[in-house]
């Protein structure tokens, strides 16, 4: 038999299969699809030169599509009508992923609220860091209470005294900028990162669809 | 004058073996995937080796779309040697633990039933 031949014969039980599998979730049925023409792809490889008899018996080992599609359907059912729902991402985990670093309160519950995150993404979301971009706001005053409004250096008489801030000596002063520097860093990366890994979280909840 | 009383009942021995196979082949998935990844043709061709688990090869797939969807296993990609990527099943937690409970349950499940055929038979 002819190749061209033989890859009809595959061609038209992956339709059948295809067809009897309607009603599966789209995804669930594309994986399932995917899989089994992987699996005969694999076998014909392995089959060297195939006869129309090598492939009918190779396709029949396989099984019928109605039987593999009615095994779907079975186990479907065995997994509970819960597990049927397709996992969509929608406005409460895309409010969720934005309101986090920015609306830090709002943004927390929405993902406790939300189904698509575990509970360990969700304590990362709420306590990396505490608050989102919320404490990034106390900066300037921490810096102001730091440097104090009365931090400065003069003299009337050419002898130079400071006050506040101005009057640590300079290493600390250097060390208190470099750890303030720091902690804004961090306060401007962290909620980002964190929205980063509930993003990745999110697509791998959503690509687990039945 | 009456005969002896006769019966005849018809075993449904075929259908007691697919739903008992059906019982357990999830299991026998999982339990090869123990200490292994594997993808399915391997599992299709490990469960071959053992004989008359699957009733056709192409049923491991929705079950194993199930599994993955119900957290027994997990998927990853993986290219192989002159082929194109294939997708490997690994137990996850969960599954582990299934099959752990899989096992105890079926020792105790295998002992009672065997104490009451060897019973039936003395």
């Amino acid at each position: 038999m002819a190749a061209v031949q033989v890859d009809q014969l595959v061609a038209d039980y992956l339709q059948t299969l295809d067809q009897q599998l309607s009603g599966i979730a789209p995804l669930r049925r594309a994986e399932i699809l995917d899989e089994i023409t992987q699996h005969i792809a694999d076998e014909r490889a392995r089959l060297g030169t195939e006869s129309e008899a090598d492939v009918r018996n190779l396709l029949e080992r396989i099984g019928d599509p109605a039987e593999i599609a009615t095994a779907a359907r079975d186990d479907v059912g065995n997994a509970g009508q819960g597990q049927l729902e397709v996992r969509r991402i929608g406005p409460i985990e895309v409010l969720a992923l934005v309101l986090t670093p920015f609306i830090w309160p709002v943004g927390v519950i929405l993902l406790w609220l939300s189904p698509a995150w575990r509970g360990y993404d969700k304590l990362v979301g709420t306590l990396v860091p505490p608050g989102g971009y919320i404490p990034l706001l106390l900066v300037p005053a921490t810096g102001l209470f730091l440097l104090g409004p009365g931090s400065s250096c003069g003299g009337a008489d050419g002898s130079q005294s400071c006050s506040g801030f101005a009057s640590q000596p300079i290493w600390q002063q250097d060390l208190i900028t470099v750890l303030l520097v720091a902690v804004v860093a961090l306060l401007l990366v962290l909620p980002l990162l964190t929205a980063l890994y509930l993003t990745w979280r999110l697509r791998k909840w959503s690509a687990q669809q039945i | 004058m009456q005969g002896p009383l006769r019966h005849t009942v018809r075993v449904p021995i075929e259908g007691m073996a697919t739903q008992m196979r059906k019982g357990v082949v999830e299991y026998c998935v999982l339990a090869m995937l123990r200490h292994a990844s594997l993808y399915g043709g391997e599992l299709i061709q490990r469960l071959r080796l053992q004989g008359g688990l699957l009733t056709s090869e192409g049923t491991i797939y929705p079950l194993l779309s199930r599994m993955r969807s119900d957290g027994l296993v997990d998927t990853e990609w993986r290219e192989t040697e002159g082929g194109s990527p294939r997708r490997y099943y690994r137990l996850t937690r969960v599954g582990q633990q299934a099959v752990s409970e899989f096992k105890r349950e079926w020792v105790r499940f295998r002992t009672t039933v065997d104490g009451i055929l060897e019973l039936g038979e003395g």
